[in-house]
């Protein structure tokens, strides 16, 4: 969010190219300071027309580094020391915590350990590999969002030019969703929001956000927001700590006040409901007009600057209250108030995160906001928009490069009139297609550019056996994960230098460029000495890779490229539309600012307006099609049934972004967890973290999207419904059964985003970020045996237990155990014989609380 | 609330004294008094203004805004708002009325004379804006959308601004 966002979640010139969550990072190594020596060393990177407060950074950023302050060193000998075999036995915090890559490794054919290898050798294994494969698509590059403008540009250069399109990403696993929605919508694939429309909005809905864990930056914006009178409506299954009330550390009165109350009305919302919420509060919004015509709905906007409506308002009516309240789990009562919260606020923001787009009905969620948003004119005007807020440095600038699998043809035109070659039109495989593929064995080569892809990935054993079926596997990374100890035939580590590293190439000290989530674009220059002499940049890794492997076949300048960034900007000037002139202008304090179309009155859809759509859904279905009952077990096995109502409207021709002939596809493959039948109260869904906790186990039971939420699946959505108006949901309606192995989608939100931090205390990506909300109530289980956990946390009443409260670990003693929904503290708890509730006091306060067994501890 | 107005006569068609107006980071270039402008938006600009040693940074919305005839904002921080119209008095000639209303004034404001010290860099800075305009021998181009209510509204549908990458973003 925005430069001083970007700068402001960063630590000194540690995280130059920040994003709200800039602090989270996937790869632990992005976290690099380097010695405690050095931290006197350290500098903002890049200064900003904006004040930004020293040491303004998350949580997960701070514990990284504390984490990241060592001096220890990976050499040849610690390879020599640990078998791959002992090295995958160990924890991930263990493998986080040896330290820095300094030398490239190999594993050969057969062998149980990495040996040094030199680079021009490693490099020589891939390009070999590499060409002598089949088919260029028998190779895939991965990006994690950490990835620099100018690498991401090179990598996809090189694939490019190699003839693939597989370019898989991290963004395939986070805010696809967003993206899809937004651009079939709005004609942006982007947010439309700066921090100061944060800061002027009069109402802001925070769905599915946890923004104390993972956007720290943006709690000084909506503090800042909240001065100047706006209210704040948080939807979310868990209250977090940091939402309710945040006290500002940069501010005296922060410090020793009560703190601002962040979120003025809380939503308890069942998880996945938020679709049928923006759909009750939309009916609301149009009864509301009914009753005084004229007095709601901003009548001019919705003439000259949107299509659809009459549809939508049709659609709209239609909506059973009855569903709403099943599927969201609150009171009508509920969502009148938030609809009078509406009405009093000419300037409204809807600011969402991992909690929205994870969901296998993600893309109708976000399209069902933007119907929200539309209605009352809250797009396109200071104060207003839609703002999916995301995690990684350059997770959108890595899109903007070209990191995508199915890029535009305007892009691939000015890619071959720039380089005179012309680059393959196929789509490539997103993430899950490329596990696929993998496992399959389709794919001889696989590179990692940065990242830890099999914790990353939605399914990590599925991914771990695919990734041991390629040739060769090699990650670019700055530190030990559990990505390499998943080794194909061959595998190779290449150590590269962390961002925080002063980068000197023949052409002089280097810098990199970034992209955050208010679209501004950015520099970002290391300071540290680097952690080994025989690192190399990951411009120029994937430089010489290129050159061995595209070099007499495409005429790229890779020797300069590798010299000299600036020549890869001149490039990237030429190819990406808005960055003209690219060099002189990023260098200016505060970088560019690349507009948003519908800042500009512009909505670049495919009939020239923004679009109301339809999103039609269903209730959760029971087996023999039978709604569940919203307090259903989570585990109760439950139908998967993608709802499909595709009909274009006439007039609006279907305008397909995907493959020729491709259809939406519905990837039951893992993908259908989760129990939509589910209560969600209780469970948290979103990439927060918890507050101060240690890493939590993901809630296995969420509806959220698994492989489901990859781009296809929104994209070909969103693409028979570019045009039409008619939508359709894809509900997962999907149960675990007991003891099914299941990994929460929000995992791979952590993994991806939070999860560097999360890395760098557990060794596993799969640390606090991307603990979807699980908040410091503990409500953690065990993703892994359900069954056998059950077991364990099973209790009598009378058990003497330990919990952890925000106020840290307590003791006390079962006082009841809840079999059945229950009133507490003004709440319904849902409680069943499968998920009981118990209801426990402390010994030291007599105070009562009612927790899930996960969440307790014998005593 | 105090409000400062002051009017200028320049030797030119209304046309080009918007046009010349609403190229706001030219401002600097004729106004001492202005030190940097930034447009961001069609609709924000953030200013940077000082006298002597002084600096005040603010952004502005603009709320309206109707070619040769009117540009109205107020400052994002709350503090005041402001208005420029533009009259046709002749085919060739135009008045051009700048109005201030300060609605919160700071402490230092108050301390100071400050509407005797607004009004006076008014004048002198309209009088700078009538003589650049009325040097200049080449016609500057402006942007002729409208702005209503914060609102903007471009002329054409696709303004050079929109060229950016508009792909999904995950």
């Amino acid at each position: 969010m925005g430069s001083r966002c970007a700068r402001g979640g960063a630590r000194p010139g540690v995280l130059p190219g920040g994003d709200l969550r800039a602090a989270h990072r996937a790869d632990p190594a992005e976290h690099e300071p380097g010695r405690r020596d050095r931290l006197s060393r350290l500098r903002w990177a890049d200064p900003s027309p904006g004040r930004r407060h020293l040491n303004e950074y998350c949580e997960n950023g701070a514990k990284h580094i504390n984490d990241e302050a060592t001096s220890r060193r990976i050499t040849a000998d610690f390879f020599r020391e640990h078998s791959i075999p002992e090295l995958a036995e160990r924890s991930d915090l263990w493998l986080n915590q040896q330290g820095r890559l300094t030398e490239p490794m190999v594993k050969r054919p057969g062998s149980q350990h990495y040996e040094p290898i030199e680079w021009d050798d490693a490099l020589d294994l891939i390009a070999d590999e590499l060409k002598s494969a089949d088919s260029p698509d028998e190779a895939v590059f991965y990006t994690s969002g950490r990835v620099s403008n100018e690498a991401a540009f090179v990598l996809q250069l090189l694939a490019r030019a190699h003839g693939t399109n597989n370019l898989p990403d991290c963004s395939n696993m986070c805010h696809e969703s967003s993206g899809f929605a937004l651009h079939e919508t709005l004609g942006t694939g982007k947010g439309t929001v700066s921090l100061e429309d944060l800061h002027q909005a009069d109402l802001i809905f925070l769905v599915g956000q946890n923004p104390g864990s993972n956007h720290p930056r943006q709690l000084a914006a909506l503090e800042q927001a909240k001065r100047n009178g706006a209210r704040i409506v948080a939807v979310n299954p868990l209250p977090e700590a940091g939402l309710l009330r945040f006290r500002n550390p940069q501010k005296a009165r922060g410090v020793i006040g009560r703190g601002v109350r962040i979120a003025d009305r809380f939503l308890q919302i069942r998880s996945g409901g938020d679709l049928a919420l923006f759909q009750g509060l939309n009916r609301l919004l149009l009864e509301a007009e009914d009753a005084r015509p004229g007095g709601v709905l901003d009548h001019d906007f919705i003439r000259s600057h949107t299509s659809g409506f009459e549809e939508f308002s049709r659609h709209a009516r239609s909506v059973a209250w009855e569903d709403v309240l099943r599927a969201t789990g609150l009171t009508r009562a509920e969502i009148e108030l938030v609809r009078n919260d509406v009405l009093r606020s000419k300037r409204v923001v809807v600011c969402w995160a991992m909690g929205i787009t994870q969901h296998k009905h993600g893309v109708p969620t976000i399209r069902e906001i933007v119907n929200f948003l539309l209605l009352r004119g809250n797009l396109g005007r200071v104060g207003t928009g839609a703002c999916p807020v995301r995690g990684h440095s350059n997770v959108q600038g890595d899109r903007t490069m070209g990191i995508w699998e199915q890029m535009p043809d305007s892009f691939l035109d000015a890619l071959r009139e720039e380089f005179g070659f012309e680059p393959p039109r196929e789509h490539g495989l997103d993430s899950v297609d490329s596990i696929r593929a993998m496992h399959e064995g389709r794919i001889r080569v696989f590179l990692g550019v940065a990242g830890n892809f099999v914790m990353a990935a939605p399914d990590t054993d599925f991914t771990m056996a695919a990734m041991r079926r390629c040739r060769l596997t090699a990650h670019v990374s700055t530190k030990l994960n559990r990505s390499h100890t998943v080794c194909g035939e061959t595998a190779l580590i290449l150590p590269t230098l962390g961002r925080t590293e002063v980068d000197v190439q023949s052409g002089g000290e280097q810098f990199v460029t970034v992209e955050n989530s208010m679209s501004e674009v950015h520099t970002s220059r290391g300071r540290l000495e680097p952690a080994s002499r025989r690192l190399l940049s990951e411009v120029a890794i994937l430089c010489r890779l290129a050159r061995r492997t595209v070099g007499g076949r495409v005429d790229v300048p890779w020797e300069r490229f590798e010299a000299d960034y600036g020549s890869i900007r001149d490039r990237i000037a030429h190819v990406v539309p808005g960055f003209q002139d690219f060099n002189r202008r990023v260098a200016r304090p505060g970088g560019i600012l690349l507009p948003n179309p519908v800042n500009e009155g512009v909505f670049v859809t495919s009939v020239g307006r923004a679009l109301f759509t339809r999103n039609a859904w269903e209730m959760p279905a029971g087996p023999g099609g039978s709604p569940a009952a919203p307090d259903a077990s989570g585990a109760r096995p439950v139908e998967h049934r993608p709802v499909h109502q595709r009909r274009p409207l006439p007039g609006h021709p279907r305008e397909p972004h995907g493959r020729p002939g491709q259809s939406p596809r519905h990837r039951r493959t893992r993908a259908g967890r989760g129990a939509a039948g589910r209560p969600g109260r209780g469970v948290g869904r979103q990439g927060g973290a918890p507050r101060g906790g240690l890493p939590r186990r993901p809630v296995p039971d969420e509806p959220r999207l698994r492989g489901g939420v990859l781009p296809r699946d929104p994209g070909a959505g969103a693409a028979e419904q570019c045009g039409g108006h008619q939508q359709s949901a894809h509900v997962e309606v999907a149960g675990r059964p007991p003891g099914t192995r299941t990994r929460g989608s929000g995992r791979r939100d952590g993994a991806e985003r939070g999860g560097g931090a999360g890395a760098g205390l557990t060794g596993r990506t799969d640390g606090p970020g991307c603990r979807g909300g699980l908040s410091g109530r503990g409500v953690s289980r065990s993703d892994e045996r359900i069954g056998a956990k059950a077991m364990a946390n099973d209790f009598s009443v009378g058990d003497h237990v330990r919990w952890n409260s925000e106020a840290g670990h307590v003791e006390g003693v079962v006082i009841e155990k809840h079999t059945r929904d229950v009133e507490f503290k003004g709440r319904i708890r849902r409680c069943s014989e499968d998920d009981p509730q118990y209801e426990i006091r402390s010994d030291r306060t007599d105070h009562t609380a009612m927790h899930r067994g996960g969440a307790l501890t014998k005593a | 609330m105090t409000t400062v107005e002051e009017t200028v006569r320049v030797a030119v068609p209304v046309r080009t004294a918007y046009d010349q107006w609403t190229r706001f980071g030219m401002f600097p270039r004729f106004m001492p008094s202005v030190k940097r402008v930034e447009q961001t938006r069609p609709s924000i600009t953030r200013w940077t203004v000082g006298v002597g040693p002084l600096r005040h940074e603010f952004t502005t919305e603009i709320v309206e805004q109707q070619p040769d005839t009117r540009v109205e904002w107020r400052s994002l921080d709350g503090r005041h708002r402001g208005e420029v119209t533009f009259h046709e008095v002749a085919p060739d000639r135009a008045a051009v009325t700048a109005q201030l209303r300060v609605l919160r004034p700071g402490a230092a404001f108050l301390a100071s004379d400050v509407f005797g010290l607004v009004r006076r860099v008014m004048r002198v800075e309209l009088a700078h804006f009538k003589e650049f305009v009325e040097d200049r021998d080449r016609e500057v181009e402006g942007w002729r959308g409208t702005i209503r209510d914060g609102r903007v509204c471009p002329v054409d549908s696709t303004p050079p601004w929109s060229s950016v990458p508009r792909w999904p973003v995950g």
